[in-house]
């Protein structure tokens, strides 16, 4: 059997197994902890550092990103202290300094009284990108891995194997969809799909004619072992309704 | 909630196309009347036709072999099919591979749509004028539709015999 430890977070005890991080612990109290590279599906990254709490262990007070801090023995954690704030304030201050027109980093900026910028480090660009990695670790879970980082500090990004269009990409968007600032774009016309500088010519359902998927993502279903046909989901559910008519 | 498998019977020639059943699920799961945000479909056929069309709660999903997040698992107690939609990363496979169409991803809640039994009370059942819809334990359900089966091929032989 799992050993089950006994943590204190804000005054009130939980019990959980050894090697549950801080957040997750915090989860089942009920106790929210602000997250931006966080996602329930995939592996702790400890990009954004948003998650910052302050732990008590062993004589010792510190700060740890509750994310990836895993529960090793009887510690004390507090989520709102003055520290936790003001090093969730930086953090706020930083992630709005690369890129001030994410609306997220907005909300948070006000929700938690961030100062606004001094306008000589207001970066003069568009970017969205906070580094959080979730598209990293989202096309790594569906096994095709075709986004890293690349470069250090400042210049640190993310993109696709030698800045090139990838070869592994599947079109289904699922990095856009997880990425927390919009910042991954996907464009759709017609019969093409555009990511990552890739284009995708969108298969058209044999039933009614609207495009509804890339040939890769049928591919990449058929290959967790479904059968999938070249119909649209909308088409497959009428089809089904229709012979269920016959029978 | 008692411990029987229980499973939405759908009786389509009980169905009077009021899509009553529609309204009560997207209210339920989406808090608006909204057809098109309901996780079951009536489709209207010629005159008298109805069919309403929901999640078949597969006993080898697709759905759940396409996912691979586990966002999808197939709850081997209550055999229901059920979404972790924090644990989606909206990849849209589960979609592409229910070869019934009875899945849709919404794009703005980030989280597929699919028929959750509404946890063991479904409002469908529940608001359904005619009992086109019921929801019965398992055992009752097949072999009522199996009565009814022998009852139609008997039908059918006796009528050959003629």
């Amino acid at each position: 059997m799992t050993e089950l430890i006994e943590i204190t977070i804000d005054g009130r005890k939980v019990a959980v197994e050894k090697g549950t991080k801080i957040l997750s612990a915090a989860k089942e109290l009920g106790i929210e902890i602000p997250t931006l590279c966080h996602h329930e599906a995939l592996p702790p990254d400890g990009n954004c550092r948003l998650c910052q709490v302050e732990v008590v262990e062993r004589g010792k007070r510190k700060l740890a990103v509750s994310c990836m801090y895993p529960v090793r023995g009887p510690m004390e954690v507090f989520t709102n202290t003055e520290r936790v704030m003001d090093a969730r304030r930086s953090v706020i201050r930083l992630h709005l300094n690369r890129c001030p027109q994410a609306t997220i980093l907005q909300d948070l900026a006000r929700e938690y009284g961030v100062e606004p910028l001094d306008e000589r480090f207001v970066a003069e660009h568009d970017d969205l990108c906070i580094r959080c990695g979730r598209c990293v670790r989202a096309c790594a879970a569906l096994g095709n891995n075709c986004l890293g980082f690349a470069g250090r500090g400042w210049d640190r990004t993310i993109i696709p194997p030698f800045d090139e269009p990838p070869v592994g990409c599947l079109g289904c968007a699922a990095c856009a969809e997880v990425c927390p600032t919009g910042a991954i774009k996907v464009r759709e016309e017609g019969n093409i799909r555009e990511i990552w500088g890739r284009e995708f010519r969108l298969v058209r359902c044999t039933s009614c004619g609207e495009y509804f998927a890339t040939k890769e993502q049928l591919e990449k279903v058929d290959s967790c072992g479904v059968e999938v046909s070249e119909i649209c989901p909308h088409c497959r559910k009428r089809d089904e309704a229709k012979r269920m008519k016959i029978s | 909630m008692d411990n029987a498998r229980k499973l939405l019977m759908i009786a389509p020639e009980k169905c009077i196309s009021c899509g009553t059943c529609e309204l009560a699920c997207s209210l339920a799961h989406e808090g608006e009347f909204r057809p098109s945000k309901s996780r079951i479909t009536v489709y209207r056929f010629e005159m008298g036709v109805t069919i309403p069309m929901t999640c078949f709660q597969c006993d080898s999903p697709a759905c759940v072999a396409a996912c691979r997040t586990s966002a999808l698992v197939k709850n081997t107690e209550s055999g229901v099919v059920t979404i972790n939609s924090e644990k989606c990363i909206g990849c849209r496979m589960c979609e592409m591979a229910c070869p019934f169409g009875n899945i849709a991803y919404n794009a703005v809640t980030k989280t597929p749509m699919k028929c959750d039994l509404c946890g063991g009370d479904p409002e469908c059942a529940k608001y359904c004028p005619t009992h086109a819809i019921e929801y019965v334990p398992a055992d009752a359900a097949v072999s009522k539709k199996k009565y009814e089966f022998s009852a139609k091929m008997a039908a059918a032989i006796g009528e050959g015999n003629k």
